[in-house]
């Protein structure tokens, strides 16, 4: 449904988009997720055609519209949430009554149903969200873009609306959908990560869980700093962060499972070797590491 | 609330209230801060955490209550003390965009008083801790948000606090930034007995803090570590994935709304529900047409959400 092809943006001197590579697929439920500055918004900007690409293509499938959600509430704050629909309804000529009976209806499915005359800019951070996204949905586009919808919102809200695009794309909706928080990628079909302007892995969670390379092991110690001095004497150990009470440690490339045996050896008389063992990968190990490796490029 | 931290608080907060008009946004909230314990608060926006770090800075004052610390001191009556004495990083990281990396930190520390050539040894040392050395000449306007936070952050330990707030310090901050600050955040609270109290919506941040409180409409309706958060919601979460050729939707109507459940949902093919206490069989026959459910550990997301729905009138029902 949207292909890009070395996708280049730049502003002046920053280039926000490096040559990014992609398709999503009707019916799919795609999840970008970055950080800050990663190139998130210069994407979805690029996708509804706001913004043009330096160089490169971003091809949509013909006659493919879409409903947009941008970061920043973008509808009316003067007008009631009623007003707001009748004017997108009206820009997109959707019959009135029609309008009106879809309207009812999202709002109805968001719990917005009574606040029809309230004004946008009396909204909740969660309401405005739900309404963005009424108006988004007014028009029926096969394709949602919505960019980082759920950042800074209460994790009931957040609950919610991952509920509610769930259901979205199992009627038949595809979706676009940005956010800065790793474990969003659990109600996602697909993701890609956007570090830096570039896709620096793209699958299905599973997928990219599995590709990880490197051993990692958390130790349970809290003698964390003579912990540290010993792995630093391990050559095949390339990280070790705090975690709470924990550590981490990353074998380093090249290494693999059989280093836990060096890693216990390693701390033997300091840690009790159970409180040793294999832990498997987060998104947010991968996230670092494919970073990390961006940057020794 | 459960078991309090005892003699070892840093800081205890006692029905802190704080009121604007006729609005209570902070309401007889109690807790202690563990001495060099991380302390999470969660919560939605509005719910009083903000409000609740302003008042323990000394930057609000309470309408009543009280909040006692730095052995012996009282926010009220010791307020410039107070404040010399700790360390607070909001949500805007509040640089000036318009200075270098160095003016700012110097600017900084500059307030707290400290000497030049302390002040340029604690620069040193804390941008070497928090990877910036190559910013220090940059113009803040410059930086990412993952760059700006470590500044900040450092901007707040010149002065070595014994007791640090953090304000949703890590939004929008890439992962290995985020990784860089709490590393340092847990060794000085590990190795220096530094007291930290922070707010986020970060759940895997929430999961390694020491002690949480959930934080709603002004009250903490939860407080202890999140290990035992969840002691309440263990054993009631199962989880089946929906096999090639079912309808993970039309399976998830199917059992929503069952007077066994408390809530399900999905995550992509996988249906999750939580069992009301005493009904975890019933919920699971109920997912057995799917294949054999599965116990899932509860996430402090889930904790959070039953919780929370067992207030009245907080979320704004959305009717799926």
């Amino acid at each position: 449904m949207i292909a890009a092809r070395a996708l280049v943006r730049t502003f002046g001197a920053t280039t926000a988009l490096k040559g990014v590579d992609v398709e999503i697929a009707r019916g799919e439920m795609f999840a970008l997720i970055g950080p800050d500055g990663a190139g998130k918004s210069t994407f979805f900007r690029i996708v509804a055609g706001l913004l043009a690409p330096t160089s490169g293509t971003l091809e949509r499938d013909p006659g493919t519209t879409f409903g947009f959600v941008p970061q920043r509430f973008a509808l009316y704050e003067d007008l009631s949430i009623d007003e707001n629909l009748a004017l997108r309804a009206r820009l997109y000529d959707v019959p009135r009554a029609e309008a009106e009976r879809r309207a009812a209806d999202l709002l109805s499915r968001v719990g917005l149903e009574r606040y029809g005359k309230r004004l946008a800019g009396a909204l909740s951070g969660g309401m405005k969200q739900k309404l963005a996204l009424v108006s988004a949905l007014l028009t029926r586009p096969p394709l949602l873009l919505l960019d980082e919808p759920t950042t800074g919102v209460d994790p009931v809200s957040r609950r919610e609306f991952w509920s509610l695009l769930n259901e979205l794309h199992h009627r038949g909706l595809t979706i676009l959908v940005s956010t800065p928080y790793m474990d969003e990628a659990e109600y996602a079909s697909r993701i890609g990560f956007l570090d830096e302007g570039r896709l620096t892995a793209l699958g299905t969670r599973e997928e990219i869980l599995s590709a990880y390379p490197r051993p990692l092991f958390l130790i349970r110690s809290s003698d964390r700093v003579h912990v540290r001095e010993r792995l630093a004497r391990l050559p095949a150990v390339d990280d070790v962060s705090l975690f709470g009470t924990q550590l981490h440690v990353r074998g380093a490339a090249g290494s693999g499972p059989a280093l836990l045996g060096a890693v216990r050896g390693a701390l033997a008389g300091l840690v009790a070797p159970e409180a040793v063992e294999p832990l498997p990968p987060s998104l947010e190990d991968v996230f670092v590491l494919k970073s990390e490796e961006g940057e020794a490029a | 609330m459960s078991a309090r931290a005892g003699p070892a608080a840093f800081l205890e907060a006692r029905k802190l209230t704080r009121r604007f008009g006729s609005f209570t946004a902070v309401e007889a909230v109690d807790f202690d801060l563990p001495r060099g314990k991380v302390f999470g608060f969660l919560g939605p926006n509005g719910s009083g955490k903000s409000t609740t770090i302003r008042m323990l800075t000394g930057l609000l004052e309470p309408t009543s209550g009280s909040a006692t610390g730095f052995g012996g001191l009282d926010v009220a009556r010791d307020t410039e003390q107070w404040k010399s004495r700790l360390g607070y990083m909001s949500q805007k990281f509040s640089l000036y965009l318009d200075l270098t990396v160095g003016e700012n930190l110097r600017f900084f520390g500059s307030l707290y008083g400290l000497t030049v050539s302390r002040l340029d040894e604690r620069i040193r040392e804390l941008s070497q801790r928090l990877g910036f050395t190559p910013l220090l000449p940059a113009l803040t306007a410059g930086l990412s948000t993952g760059q700006r936070q470590r500044v900040a952050l450092a901007a707040s330990l010149l002065h070595e606090p014994e007791l640090l707030f953090l304000d949703e310090p890590t939004g929008g901050v890439d992962p290995k930034g985020r990784r860089l600050f709490w590393d340092l955040i847990y060794e000085l609270a590990a190795e220096r007995g530094m007291t930290v109290l922070v707010t986020t919506h970060y759940m895997d941040e929430a999961e390694q803090c020491d002690r949480l409180a959930f934080i709603l409409n002004g009250r903490i309706i939860a407080e202890g570590a999140p290990h035992d958060l969840k002691n309440g919601l263990r054993g009631r979460i199962l989880e089946v994935t929906a096999p090639a050729g079912a309808d993970p939707f039309e399976e998830l109507s199917l059992v929503r709304g069952a007077p066994a459940l408390e809530d399900a949902y999905l995550f992509g093919r996988r249906l999750r529900v939580v069992a009301r206490p005493g009904e975890e069989a019933q919920a699971g026959r109920l997912l057995e047409r799917l294949g054999s459910p599965a116990p899932a550990e509860p996430s402090l997301e889930d904790v959070f959400v039953s919780l929370a729905r067992r207030e009245p009138a907080v979320t704004e029902k959305v009717a799926v």
